[in-house]
């Protein structure tokens, strides 16, 4: 967080539809998002927040029913010539997107056990992406294979590599997607939920290791989630996203413990946490999620947030700078907005986490 | 920054107290209302043009087999050897040149002393009305079709249900016995029991349903242990709702989607495995006329007579044809994530 | 049933899952052929008619001879066991109507393999051209060649095998006059297009549907996005990862494609008078000729049954899940 930070990548008013049997769904509703060097951003969002959409953009991955309205993404990299280049994602084709994928931007998948070919070897899927980008064959491209296995804490990587995928366990397998999105060291790494598919005990180890990984490596991390205690573990910056726009953004301390947008407030008080107490009931968000084929008026999270003006269901929300790092988009930090503060619950709450978080750091 | 379309007359300062969730309440709702699986079936299976127009033309095709027999002035079975092998007549279009009754220039209608009167589409060899033949033969087909697959359908999801919730040993059994009886090629089997039979409509009722109630045993069994495992299914058992409630009231409703598209594809295939008995000479005896029969009576004479053979061959595939794009349009908008 | 949980049991620990897998199928293959020869034993005894043509003109002596001869006088259990050996051996007894007192054998001998040819042949076209089809289709998903091979294939599909037959030989054969429609021994390549053409179109047609949908879902699965977020150009992706998985996968459609080969060589031998094990069965069907039928019917299983032996074992040894894990499910 010091002024030598590098942004690489630059995202500026996306916005992403998709075409389906009942009309336009508005996915992504003018997005911003910045991610500098060795950092990792995490998007969070409930399921049909546009998070993973978002995501997806940067790697060119769309459906075919898929419309990019608007929106720019400038990906900042160091080519094989030495020079920086900047380049804006959205409007590369699919030839120029196909050398920077894997070289320079890589992700890792929500389901490893769909996500690696059953017909083919670890090896074969391993190498592939390094014989594209790199000039390695023969024993110095298996060599690279095994140091990579090696990397992502599997052992016996010699025989783990004449594998099929389904020889592997699903946490084995995460570990190798993982590999694969680093095998030919790229400066972005989007991870779209790769924790949720998993079992709860390996979940732990998958995410220390992408921790570990983002720390030893320096590359920039894109971390998409749905899961609050995920983000607070792995993230220095966080985008909280709602209906296809994020609504509130900061450092990891900002948004956990000085919270502005209700809806932030009700995703911190409805996380379980182990210090709460027995008596205290799980907190939930009212109601559903607007249905994005709608035109949305006003704040889109009026409808179920308690603390809502009449403003709310009338004008959309500008962005309120908190602080220079951190901002929502409330009309509740409106000077004109009666002073609303958040619940007590979570008050209490924020501050145990504050005092097992300064232990835990 | 972004700013809002609202309306610059509306005074934003008052704005700013607690919203009346009242007066918003139907937001929500309204958010929500055009948003459901039925409807969203529907707008798919209207969407689809080829299963409308299939829908349409079954229906015309159900339509005028049950009518036209009625109301024709010939019978199906009527034989007249003096008019036998005519052309096609119809009123209207001989004014045209087409289907006027001649052969040749030869008005055979004329030759035959019934200069009156109109097959629409000619007679067989027999002298028999080809038309009231044909939608007798559709008529007679469908029946035994649809009887044949609805006995199927049920002796299908029987056998799917219990194999499939009980599992264990009774589910390896009635397996291993699927398996070996879908080892035997159908053609064997339909034509077996049907030698030793005696073709008959009964007999080739029970021939069709005998091998057709496999697949649909299959899908409603795969069906079952998917929804076995399933939270809701799990979540019953431990209320202690019965087995019985739990495969009614749970899992059947759940498997209908899939059993609704079988049951419509294998309507086609019964068609053509009567149509196929028939034409190897396992078919419903003479007089009663089915579109196998029909076709098979018409083929020998297909290359003089071409019409005779025409009928009931269009008609057959139409119905083929419609039921199957019914069926894909079915399957798309009931399972979209399948097709 | 028994056999084969027997076999498991005792071979299972010493053996490799795919040795185990193609050994169950090996065991579930034969359990069905013992079951189908059971099932022809029983309805010999059903059907009307008797292995000796004039038995009223024979003597005591002679129908006790050519009971003993066939058995008749043996306990029904020995009975079938030497019926299933006669089976085995290629002895089907002889012919009553076609032709009196011809071992079948020989009638069937020179039709197998004419059968099998135009079957082969037909199942060869059908499946190649309707994999490239379906690939086509896929790759160019909404495209003209689509809409085109989707047509097809719905009619390929929906029509009865002698509606294509009857259209092919008006209008090729009998208006066009391209082809002969009618098979001769004189020119038996040229005679046999039609027919090879009418029996491809079903397979054809199938295979194409089912290529275009698996591969449609194989490149929208999540391992075509993986290998594709590697950075390798889509037509390396096609070429290696979904054409490999799409093809594994049609495998599977062959097994049913075998029953509708095998009906539609019954229409087609009728069609277009080929002398074939088809048009033998459906004149042993019409003249009562049981023996023949059942006969046929025995080469009918037997073929069914192996060729889907083959396909499963292809299957086993190609896909590396089955390969090694064994079991499909």
């Amino acid at each position: 967080m010091t002024s030598e930070r590098k942004r690489i990548l630059k995202i500026r008013d996306l916005r992403v539809s998709f075409k389906t049997a009942n009309g336009l769904v508005h996915a992504v509703r003018g997005v911003d998002l910045d991610v500098y060097r060795g950092e990792t951003v995490a998007i969070v969002g409930e399921s049909g927040s546009g998070k993973s959409v978002t995501a997806k953009q940067v790697m060119g991955i769309r459906t075919r029913n898929e419309v990019v309205e608007s929106g720019t993404a400038e990906f900042t990299y160091v080519g094989s010539d030495g020079a920086e280049h900047t380049v804006d994602l959205m409007s590369l084709s699919d030839k120029e997107m196909v050398g920077l994928k894997g070289n320079h931007i890589a992700m890792v998948f929500q389901d490893p056990l769909t996500s690696l070919d059953p017909t083919m070897t670890i090896e074969r899927q391993l190498a592939e992406g390094i014989r594209e980008h790199t000039d390695l064959t023969g024993s110095d491209l298996h060599a690279r294979c095994v140091e990579l296995l090696e990397l992502v804490g599997i052992t016996e990587p010699e025989a783990r590599l004449k594998s099929y995928p389904h020889q592997l366990s699903g946490g084995m397998r995460q570990r190798v997607v993982i590999a694969i999105a680093l095998s030919c060291d790229p400066d972005l790494l989007i991870c779209d939920e790769p924790t949720t598919a998993l079992d709860v005990t390996i979940q732990a180890r998958i995410l220390d290791l992408i921790i570990e990984l983002q720390r030893k490596l320096g590359i920039s991390v894109i971390f998409i989630t749905h899961n609050l205690g995920v983000v607070a573990k792995v993230a220095d910056y966080v985008n909280v996203m709602y209906a296809g726009k994020i609504v509130e953004a900061g450092t990891t301390e900002d948004v956990f413990f000085d919270p502005r947008h209700p809806y932030t407030w009700g995703l911190l008080s409805s996380m379980p946490s182990v210090s709460a107490s027995r008596e205290e009931r799980l907190f939930t968000i009212k109601g559903n999620p607007p249905n994005l084929l709608n035109e949305i008026v006003g704040d889109a999270f009026a409808p179920r947030n308690p603390f809502a003006l009449e403003i709310d269901f009338v004008k959309e929300p500008p962005r309120f700078e908190v602080n220079d790092h951190h901002w929502a988009a409330t009309w509740l930090l409106d000077p004109r907005a009666p002073k609303v503060e958040m619940p007590a619950q979570l008050r209490s709450r924020i501050a145990q986490m504050r005092q097992d978080g300064g232990e835990a750091r | 920054m972004t700013t809002s379309n609202a309306s610059p007359f509306v005074d934003e300062d008052a704005l700013f107290r607690p919203a009346d969730f009242m007066a918003h309440a139907d937001t929500d709702e309204r958010e929500y209302a055009n948003y459901s699986y039925i409807r969203e079936t529907v707008n798919r299976f209207l969407s689809n043009k080829g299963a409308l127009v299939s829908l349409v033309v079954i229906s015309l095709i159900v339509l005028v087999a049950i009518i036209a027999p009625l109301v024709s002035p010939y019978s199906y079975s009527d034989v007249n050897s003096s008019i036998t092998n005519l052309p096609p007549r119809i009123p209207g279009l001989e004014q045209l040149g087409i289907c006027d009754g001649t052969q040749n220039g030869v008005d055979l209608y004329a030759e035959a002393g019934i200069p009156n009167e109109y097959h629409f589409f000619g007679t067989d060899g027999l002298g028999r009305d080809v038309w009231t033949r044909v939608w007798e033969g559709t008529r007679i087909s469908l029946v035994i079709a649809l009887i044949a697959v609805v006995v199927g359908v049920l002796i299908g999801i029987v056998y799917g249900l219990v194999s499939g919730y009980f599992g264990g040993k009774v589910d390896i059994v009635m397996q291993r016995f699927t398996e070996v009886l879908s080892s035997i090629p159908q053609l064997v089997i339909t034509t077996l029991l049907i030698v030793v039979l005696q073709p008959g409509l009964a007999n080739i009722v029970i021939v069709l349903f005998i091998t057709g109630w496999i697949d649909m045993s299959r899908i409603v069994r795969a069906q079952v242990l998917k929804c076995k495992t399933q939270e809701f299914t799990l979540a019953a058992r431990t209320l202690g709702v019965s087995s019985r409630d739990i495969i009614f009231k749970e899992i059947l409703p759940n498997t209908m989607p899939q059993v609704v598209v079988t049951f419509m594809f294998s309507i086609p295939n019964a068609i053509f495995l009567e149509a196929f008995l028939a034409f190897i000479g396992l078919g419903i005896p003479a007089p009663t006329a089915s579109l196998g029969t029909m076709i098979n009576d018409g083929y020998n004479a297909a290359m003089i007579y071409p019409y005779q053979v025409l009928a009931p061959v269009m008609v057959l595939a139409i119905l083929m044809l419609g039921f199957n794009l019914f069926g894909d349009g079915l399957r798309d908008a009931l399972d979209p994530e399948r097709s | 049933m028994k056999l084969s949980s027997k076999g498991e049991g005792r071979n299972g620990p010493r053996l490799s899952p795919m040795a185990r897998y193609i050994l169950k199928r090996v065991v579930i293959a034969l359990v069905t052929l013992f079951v189908i020869m059971f099932v022809l034993f029983m309805l010999l005894s059903f059907m009307p008619g008797s292995p000796f043509n004039n038995e009223d003109k024979l003597t005591p002596d002679q129908i006790a001879a050519l009971r003993a001869h066939y058995g008749l006088d043996k306990p029904v259990i020995e009975r079938f066991f030497l019926y299933v050996w006669n089976m085995l051996h290629g002895d089907f007894g002889v012919s009553y109507s076609i032709m009196t007192n011809m071992p079948i054998s020989q009638m069937v001998g020179p039709r197998i393999a004419l059968t099998l040819t135009i079957g082969l042949e037909a199942g060869i076209l059908g499946a190649v051209v309707g994999v490239v089809l379906g690939i086509v289709a896929a790759l160019r998903e909404r495209s003209v060649w689509d809409t085109f091979a989707t047509i097809l294939a719905v009619i390929g599909v929906s029509l009865p095998s002698f509606v294509v037959a009857l259209f092919l030989s008006y209008f090729l054969g009998f208006q066009l006059k391209l082809f002969p429609i009618l098979y001769s021994t004189a020119q038996p390549t040229i005679s046999t297009v039609l027919p090879v053409l009418a029996l491809a179109m079903f397979p054809m047609a199938s295979v194409e549907r089912y290529t275009r949908s698996e591969m449609i879902s194989i490149m929208n699965s999540d391992f075509m996005l993986l290998a594709s977020s590697k950075g390798v150009s889509k037509t390396k992706l096609v070429l290696r990862h979904a054409l490999r998985n799409t093809l594994i996968s049609v495998i599977t459609v062959l097994v049913p494609l075998l029953v509708s080969l095998m009906s539609g060589s019954l229409v087609m031998e009728k069609v277009f008078s080929i002398p074939g094990l088809g048009s033998l069965y459906i004149q042993a069907i019409q003249q009562n000729d049981y023996n023949v039928v059942l006969t046929i019917s025995f080469i009918y299983s037997v073929m069914f049954i192996l060729a889907m032996l083959l396909v499963d074992i292809a299957y086993v040894v190609i896909d590396p899940r089955i390969r090694i894990a064994g079991g499909k499910d």
